[in-house]
């Protein structure tokens, strides 16, 4: 058995090497267990100082600043130092990349509304997810967004009074809550903490004031 | 308001941001990893001793949820068994088991049983009535195990199932009464027993003849996890008994199971009040990725086309032609895409695309229509993303640069893409807009690898590792000189000492010679053409040493309409038999072979394949081949190949039969990768029906750049 060890603690050292496209299945497998690199985009994004978004990962306890790699009208690319985005429409979560979670895509028109109006009832969504079979599904939550008070909350750079909403969903076996800390003047989303799917739940985010 | 955790606070510090998302997606994933290898609700079996939903041996009348796959190992006194079950359709499920008894039969020797098991679930347990099922156990093998059963199990206050049924053979050693089956035909009285010639025939003579007996069992369900058994079982065991290698003291037995959160169970149990056995099973869904979405690095943005890098140059001016190749190579190339050829017309760009990162080639057009949308200018409003292979065109894809903005945030975005989407059979000139520095390609690799042997009644699970180097230049598309060289470091294949006794021309029984007499090996060494003699038809030809055993030429036609279901193809070969020391010598054996070959996507998840024409050992026959392919990429087949030689020239088997299974790389890893674990397994590798194996067979070439692979895996698109 000792020679069984020895010969795979060899070849594993062999892991990788090549240019070869299609590598072996082994060394891909042990490529896993190292660290990625940062991602370049992320580091030009750095350089150019780019704004920073910071996120949290709720259950996970963990937290990383994010920055902005596009935006696009309403959307904004964020990019996290291994490649990860979180696409936000105005500010609410939109879509997920390289997060294990398959958001693909939302509507939130209805919520945005609610929202950009400071207004309070029903609003529909929609989340389209990746499933594990490669599938696009799209699911439907109904919802209801209410202003629960108006607070004051700190964020890096100073100090913003914001309404807090309260968005709560269901579909027929899913339901979660997402929190909204909005600007009455801008009317932006300063703060929030949104429910990305059952994979990761809920992320948090704060903007940075520039 | 507590947002649950801490946010850091410094702005500048961003230096190991990277690692907390990364520990967390390496949580998820863990996490993930249990959850999806979880079995479905709803379907909470106990799973037998055989490893098929059940009592404690007895079968019940209950399925696994579709598609699921459970492996069970476990054992008691002289016996263990080893079983992978499928549940292949929602009411089918299929069995291979491998089980070994010790001091079996009369010499007292240890027995090596490979058997297979069907299972048709005839009514499934609806609130008012109850599930009935009808089953063969060991229907081919040498039917140590052999037995048929129809079963009803109901479930009573929901914490209460009861299985009751009848039983022949095997399940009819105990309280059997004459065969009611003999009302209708007095044939089914007698059981003429046992098994014809070599074993690995269908016993049609046997099944549901002979003596029957009624069994009975029920289980109760303490909560989600805990379980207990008990059963009155048929199955008396009178041949081990009859060895005295087990001595059973009351038809009942006994078990209890507790089921894990990641879906495995442990049970112990006691069989006839003498025999304590334990058991461990593993339940999981193969169409459920561990990690859905993929942990890849997110893909470009698509950009409003007026801010693509080189929104305003004029591709027609020389220079900034190349600026636009260079700058999509390198955006490619950082998505491990390859560009080999460039054209424009007018408003409409075309790249022609080698996919060396994505197991799902739809993906790979993603990825570098976005590429094409952050480079090319403004005016480009049609991308058309020809896939490459080998340097060969396969397919293109065309995608209009608007609906590509459009539809990149809409959330039904992937499915609107496919409706408006071109897929065609790629245009045939291979040549057109060609890159200067894409020929001559020179790849290299060094790598490990393992080989397996299995059932070798010595030593059941053989094992081969060792480097691997592989070398491949391609001077012009199509063209490739491949070698692949490989040490086994370490060997336990060559510690056998089972010599062949083939009657046939030992094409395959020679392999412990083969592993015995190399050293350093020349697993492939060949000089490869593949071309396009027409619109939807393949080429190619190979010529060198092709496979460890067998060097010749092969050459190999196939026609595979875009968007058809069904795919035909020939292929002729030549081959000769290589020495033992698997390097450049041959042997005096020679043959040609070949086969007609005809694929079909019969929906829904399977495919049929059937190949017809002369082996290695010169007999004539067919292979038939099912296989259920999940979208993710895991396949799960089977497959039989009957020949005009006789069971008995063939050997212990009958005839050649075996199960495959494929999974991605990307599937357990939840990164991409085009590396697929790939295993076949056969009950007995024997000479007759054997296949020559050649790298770069067209279907599987071809077949995930087709539109109806590129359709189905559409959903990470824009992932």
């Amino acid at each position: 058995m000792r020679m069984l060890w020895a010969a795979l603690a060899a070849v594993t050292t062999l892991a990788g090497c090549g240019t070869a496209a299609q590598d072996n299945g082994l060394s891909a497998l042990l490529s896993r267990f190292q660290d990625q690199p940062v991602s370049a985009r992320f580091a030009s994004a750095v350089q150019g100082d780019a704004p920073i978004l910071q996120v949290g990962f709720v259950d996970q306890g963990a937290s990383a600043n994010l920055r902005l790699e596009r935006r696009d009208g309403a959307f904004e690319y964020w990019i996290s130092s291994d490649g990860v985005h979180l696409v936000l429409e105005d500010g609410m979560l939109h879509g997920t990349r390289g997060l294990g979670e398959g958001l693909l895509a939302s509507d939130l028109s209805e919520p945005l509304a609610r929202l950009t109006a400071l207004s309070e009832g029903r609003s529909d969504r929609f989340h389209t997810y990746l499933n594990g079979n490669d599938e696009a599904v799209t699911r439907t939550y109904r919802c209801d967004i209410r202003k629960t008070r108006e607070i004051t909350i700190p964020v890096v750079g100073g100090e913003v009074a914001t309404f807090l909403f309260r968005e709560s969903c269901n579909s027929l076996d899913q339901e979660f809550e997402n929190l909204y800390w909005v600007d009455p003047r801008s009317r932006q989303i300063v703060q929030s903490r949104q429910w990305a799917g059952p994979l990761v739940a809920a992320i948090s985010t704060r903007v940075v004031l520039e | 308001m507590n947002l649950g955790d801490g946010f850091d606070m410094d702005k500048g510090n961003t230096k190991h941001l990277g690692q907390f998302v990364q520990n967390i997606k390496t949580t998820i994933a863990g996490v993930l990893v249990a959850a999806a290898l979880g079995p479905g609700a709803g379907h909470a079996q106990t799973l037998s001793t055989y490893g098929t939903p059940g009592v404690v041996e007895l079968p019940s009348a209950e399925s696994l949820p579709d598609g699921h796959v459970a492996l069970t190992f476990g054992g008691f006194g002289n016996t263990f068994r080893n079983t992978f079950t499928f549940q292949v359709l929602p009411r089918v499920y299929g069995v291979f088991r491998y089980s070994t008894i010790d001091r079996f039969g009369v010499t007292g020797g240890q027995l090596f049983d490979r058997s297979f098991d069907v299972h048709y679930q005839i009514l499934t347990e609806q609130r008012n009535g109850f599930g009935l099922a009808i089953g063969l156990r060991d229907f081919g093998g040498t039917g140590v195990y052999q037995s048929e059963y129809v079963v009803a199990t109901k479930t009573v206050a929901q914490r209460f199932k009861l299985t009751s049924g009848i039983g022949w053979g095997r399940l009819a050693e105990r309280g059997s009464f004459s065969n009611p089956l003999g009302a209708i035909d007095s044939r089914f009285d007698t059981r003429p027993g046992g098994f014809t010639g070599l074993g690995g025939q269908f016993e049609l003579d046997n099944w549901f003849r002979g003596p029957a007996a009624i069994f009975a069992g029920a289980e109760y369900m303490v909560n989600d996890r805990l379980s207990f058994q008990l059963e009155y079982s048929t199955d008396a065991y009178n041949r081990e008994s009859s060895t005295g290698s087990i001595d059973l003291e009351t038809p009942f037995n006994v078990g209890m199971s507790y089921k894990f959160d990641n879906g495995s169970r442990l049970r112990a149990y006691v069989i006839g009040g003498a025999e304590v056995g334990l058991q461990y099973s593993y339940t999981f869904d193969p169409a459920r990725r561990p990690v859905p979405g993929g942990l890849e690095p997110a893909p470009l943005p698509i950009p409003p086309r007026n801010q693509a890098i080189l929104a305003s140059v004029d591709l027609d001016d020389p220079a900034a032609r190349r600026q636009a190749e260079a700058l999509l190579t390198q955006l490619m190339a950082e998505d491990g895409l390859v560009l080999q050829g460039f054209s424009v017309e007018g408003g409409h760009a075309t790249a022609r695309v080698l996919n060396q990162r994505w197991d799902v080639e739809a993906q790979a057009v993603g990825r570098a229509s976005r590429a094409m949308a952050n480079a090319l200018p403004a005016n480009i409003d049609v991308f058309t993303i020809t896939l490459q292979q080998n340097g060969v065109p396969i397919s293109s894809v065309t995608l209009a640069r608007s609906d590509l903005e459009e539809l990149q945030t809409d959330f039904d975005g992937a499915w609107r893409s496919l409706a408006r989407a071109q897929i065609e059979d790629a245009p045939l000139d291979r040549r057109a807009g060609e890159l200067p520095e894409a020929f001559p390609q020179f790849e290299y690799g060094l790598g490990p690898y393992t080989a397996f042997s299995f059932f070798d009644p010595d030593d059941p699970f053989r094992l081969e590792v060792g480097p691997e180097f592989t070398l491949a230049y391609r001077p012009m598309p199509g063209l490739t000189f491949a070698g692949r060289v490989r040490y086994p470091l370490f060997s336990t294949i060559d510690d056998a000492t089972r010599i062949s006794d083939s009657v046939l021309p030992r094409v395959r029984t020679d392999s412990v010679l083969y592993a015995q007499q190399s050293d350093v090996e020349i697993a492939e060494l060949t000089a490869e053409y593949m071309f396009r003699p027409g619109p939807n038809l393949f080429g190619r030809v190979t010529a060198g040493y092709l496979e460890t055993m067998f060097g010749g030429v092969s050459a190999e036609l196939l026609w595979y309409p875009i968007n058809s279901r069904l795919a035909l193809g020939a292929e002729v070969n030549y081959a000769r038999q290589r020495d033992f020391d698997v390097l450049f010598g041959f042997q005096n054996y020679d043959v040609i072979t070949g086969h007609a070959s005809a694929y079909y996507d019969l929906g829904n998840g399977f495919r049929a394949q059937v190949d017809a024409g002369r082996y290695l050992a010169g007999d004539w026959g067919a292979t038939f081949t099912l296989d259920r392919e999940f979208n993710n990429g895991v396949r799960i087949g089977g497959f039989f190949t009957l020949t005009d030689v006789t069971s008995a020239e063939f050997g212990e088997g009958s005839f050649d039969k075996g199960i495959r299974v494929d999974i991605p790389l990307s599937w357990l890893t939840g990164r991409p990768s085009r590396e697929t674990f790939s295993q076949t397994i056969r009950p007995t590798l024997r000479d007759g029906g054997a296949r020559l194996s050649v790298r770069n067979r067209l279907y599987e070439v071809t077949r995930d750049y087709r539109a109806r692979e590129l359709a189905d895996g559409w959903g990470r698109v824009f992932r």
